[in-house]
């Protein structure tokens, strides 16, 4: 299966080769499917922010691939668990003459929510508090 | 034995107790022992004959018909026919004590036997043996001392079972004729075995045998021992090779402590010399536990974030799903009130039509009125507002697709997730504390490490890992030591154990051991021996009495030119084997020489000092044979004590024959007032005077 190969469980998800040292420090702070776990957090983030790097865009240095998160965007989604196409479709995450395949569309916003991750430096752990502003429905509010 | 004197009291046909008793002498003054007793039938010869047998076993036989008779006469009875021992007169006059007294002499020593009866206290007529009792002493003479086992005191003079060939009846010498040719005959042959003391010899092997089992068993016993013994030794010296070894071993370790503790006495005194360095270190040590401590805990607190990482993502984008969610559910409200708003412009549609051509109601079932032209013109524009109302409500429901929004409602509803990361915070604040701790910690120990150059704090380290190193190796030491010292201690209680076992011979056979053991090999050794000398002498034997009865039968048959020997087989059969070497029939007159001539052989032969008693003796045989007999018989170095009948020897003819080789001869004669009495009356009297 190609690369770009469409599909609702087929497609690789990705994440740009900038992040990939990132992606498997930050895969550490997480328990079982470490590195999918992480690229689900990120890809939150980058939704939540609306942190879309299309990859057209991604820089990769020579030789260096990008970092594989899921082969299938199926393997992403859990098997169709969590019903990805209806998530970003309804949060108008793309336009609508935006064809871009699902596990691309996932691939982008992991990318530019592990952006966010590097830049606030979240994977160091005690950087969580950094969140608090960002995302404050993540925490109880203080009276 | 030789017998001196024969008393009866009350003895069957021999009335008179006391003063009166009947006596019958047998001491010659110049030593003459043989006595003949002449009487007719049933005058009592049998009577004085069972006599000596009375005295003997205290029992008589009723009729003598045979060797095997176990018929016995009864003490006490009334009736003459009923043949008892005490006098029939003296029962009927009220005297009920009888008996017989015997003198006579044995291994030089003179004794008197006194056996009687007389009837149990309470008992006023006995009539039954049970109801008498006995009284049975041997006497010694010369000493006045009596004989304490009398029985066996008699039984080691004459077996019972061997009486038959040294008291016996002419009568019955066909009988012994017939049981010596008839060699199957077993009782017999165990007759002659036990006169010629065969079964002593047996006995004495068997006893041998028996004395060899016993030493056996003693020695089996002793191996046992030994044998205990000898597996003791063998544990002995394995238990005290391990106690060398061990010892050895012990002596190691203790060597190896005393190295450790100079060692560790080194290291301590220089350490003691470095104690400002040490105290850096051990500094330097907490600082590094301090920052391994941190370390664990930050890792800990790594740990419980992994935890509540995992669904984070669900959370973040939670609030943008809610805010969707809630038009998603606005849109589908609405839609649910265009489709019912739907449903009721057709309910009215519906009416309207039903209105305008007069048909009854939809809902009531009320015919409706026709309308009239204005209500119907009314009714159409109606109608008209309702339909336009209708079609627009339609278009508007269906989008979106009512489909799409359920879809989209459940994916969202699905990916939604109330979670407060609150938790991260609480933790982060932790663990930024430990990793100040951690980053203090790591200053601290740099600080420290300044204070103390790299050389030294390695010395230090050093010799403080071979000061804890040699306290391990001491304990470890000292453990094994101890061990050691139990392991010895058992090991000497083992040895103990089988040095007891083994006791003062060290595992060598104690010498009762080595006694029994020579003791059984003595007793195999005089086992063969008698054996072999049993065998001789079995052999001697039976050559022995055949010699001596072949030289009493040459000397007593007439046809002794005819004969050349008697044979005896080595079980004891008999023949007559003549010049011709062959075994020759005989006459019966020559068997009764025969017989009479085994009986005497059996009897020298035998070793038994006894006199010979033989009644009627000269029953089956002529006058020459009987004569010859009887020369023989007198002349021979045996006491003889004959009972023959008148017809046989008249007594004046036996007194001028043979008195002077008598002590005395008697003769019996029926008491003329009482015919049940007999009266004993001296003939001839060689007697010593009294």
């Amino acid at each position: 299966m190609s690369d770009n190969d469409d599909g609702s469980s087929g497609g690789i998800v990705t994440c740009s080769a900038e992040f990939s040292k990132d992606l498997d420090q930050f895969s550490e702070l997480f328990e079982g499917a470490k590195k999918r776990e992480a690229a689900r957090f990120a890809m939150a983030i980058g939704i939540q922010k609306g942190l879309r790097e299309k990859r057209s865009y991604w820089k990769k240095p020579k030789n260096q691939k990008i970092s594989t998160i899921a082969h299938l965007s199926g393997q992403f989604d859990d098997k169709g668990r969590f019903d990805f196409d209806s998530l970003f479709d309804i949060l108008d995450l793309k336009d609508k003459d935006d064809d871009t395949p699902i596990h691309h569309l996932i691939s982008e916003y992991v990318t530019g929510g592990m952006r966010y991750i590097k830049d606030n430096e979240l994977k160091n752990l005690d950087e969580w508090s950094r969140m608090k502003d960002d995302f404050p429905h993540l925490f109880t509010q203080e009276d | 034995m030789r017998l001196l004197e024969i008393e009866l009291t009350n003895w069957q046909p021999y009335k008179g107790a006391g003063k009166n008793a009947r006596k019958v002498s047998l001491d010659g003054k110049n030593g003459e022992k043989n006595l003949i007793i002449y009487g007719q039938n049933t005058h009592g010869k049998t009577a004085l004959w069972q006599a000596i047998r009375f005295a003997m076993f205290g029992r008589v036989q009723k009729r003598i018909s045979g060797v095997n008779d176990n018929d016995w006469k009864p003490l006490v009875a009334s009736e003459t026919k009923d043949e008892p021992l005490l006098n029939v007169t003296a029962h009927e006059e009220g005297t009920y004590d009888f008996g017989v007294r015997i003198k006579f002499e044995h291994n030089d020593a003179k004794y008197e036997l006194d056996r009687s009866y007389s009837k149990k206290s309470g008992i006023t007529i006995p009539r039954r043996n049970s109801q008498m009792e006995q009284t049975f002493t041997i006497r010694n003479l010369d000493t006045g001392s009596y004989v304490q086992e009398k029985q066996k005191f008699v039984n080691d003079i004459l077996p019972e079972e061997l009486a038959r060939f040294f008291m016996f009846d002419g009568e019955r010498i066909r009988e012994y004729r017939d049981l010596f040719r008839d060699t199957k005959d077993v009782h017999l042959r165990n007759y002659i075995e036990a006169i010629l003391r065969f079964p002593v010899l047996t006995q004495g092997s068997e006893d041998f045998e028996k004395m060899e089992r016993t030493a056996a068993g003693q020695i089996s016993k002793h191996a046992k021992k030994h044998r205990k013994g000898e597996a003791a030794q063998i544990k002995l010296s394995e238990t005290e090779s391990n106690l060398e070894v061990e010892n050895d071993i012990l002596t190691d370790y203790e060597e190896e402590q005393e190295n450790y503790t100079i060692e560790l006495g080194r290291v301590n005194e220089w350490l003691k010399s470095e104690e400002e360095g040490k105290r850096l270190l051990d500094q330097q040590d907490g600082f590094q536990r301090d920052k391994e401590q941190a370390i664990e805990e930050i890792e800990s607190i790594g740990k419980k974030m992994s935890k509540a990482l995992p669904g984070a993502w669900r959370a973040i984008i939670t609030n943008k799903i809610e805010s969707r969610l809630e038009r998603l559910e606005k849109e589908i409200e609405r839609q649910k009130k265009q489709t019912q708003r739907q449903g009721e412009i057709k309910t009215e549609l519906n009416h309207l039509n039903n209105r305008l051509h007069g048909r009854d109601c939809s809902a009531c079932g009320t015919t409706l009125e026709k309308p009239s032209r204005k209500e119907e013109a009314e009714i159409l524009e109606e109608k008209v507002e309702l339909e336009n109302e209708h079609e627009k409500l339609e278009k508007a429901r269906l989008d979106p697709d009512p489909d799409f929004l359920y879809k989209r409602q459940k994916a969202l509803t699905n990916i939604k997730y109330d979670m407060k990361l609150d938790m991260l915070i609480s933790l982060e604040e932790d663990l930024l504390r430990w990793k100040n701790k951690k980053r203090v910690a790591v200053q601290n120990f740099d600080k420290a490490s300044k204070n103390i150059t790299k050389d030294q704090a390695n010395k230090l380290a050093e010799n403080i890992v071979k000061q804890r190193d040699l306290y391990s190796k001491i304990g470890i030491v000292k453990t094994r030591i101890s061990d050691k010292i139990e392991v010895i201690q058992d090991l000497d209680d083992e040895r103990d154990r089988f040095q007891d076992i083994l006791g003062v011979g060290g595992g060598k056979k104690p010498t009762a051991y080595r006694k029994a053991e020579i003791k059984k090999q003595l007793l195999q050794e005089l086992k063969n021996a008698w054996d072999s000398v049993t065998a001789v002498h079995r052999e001697n034997q039976r050559k022995n009495v055949e010699e001596t009865a072949t030289d009493v039968f040459l000397k007593l048959s007439e046809k002794r030119d005819d004969y050349k020997k008697l044979n005896i087989s080595e079980n004891f059969q008999l023949s007559i084997i003549n010049n011709k070497n062959k075994s020759d029939s005989a006459s019966q007159g020559q068997w009764a020489l025969v017989a009479y001539s085994i009986l005497d052989a059996l009897t020298t032969c035998s070793g038994i000092e006894f006199p010979m008693v033989i009644d009627t003796p000269g029953r089956s045989m002529d006058d020459v044979h009987f004569t010859n007999t009887l020369e023989y018989l007198l002349n021979s170095k045996k006491q003889v004590i004959i009972f023959p009948e008148g017809s046989e020897l008249l007594p004046d003819v036996g007194d001028e024959s043979y008195s002077h080789r008598c002590a005395a001869t008697y003769q019996l004669s029926q008491n003329k007032k009482d015919s049940n009495i007999t009266d004993i009356i001296l003939r001839k009297s060689n007697l010593r005077s009294n």
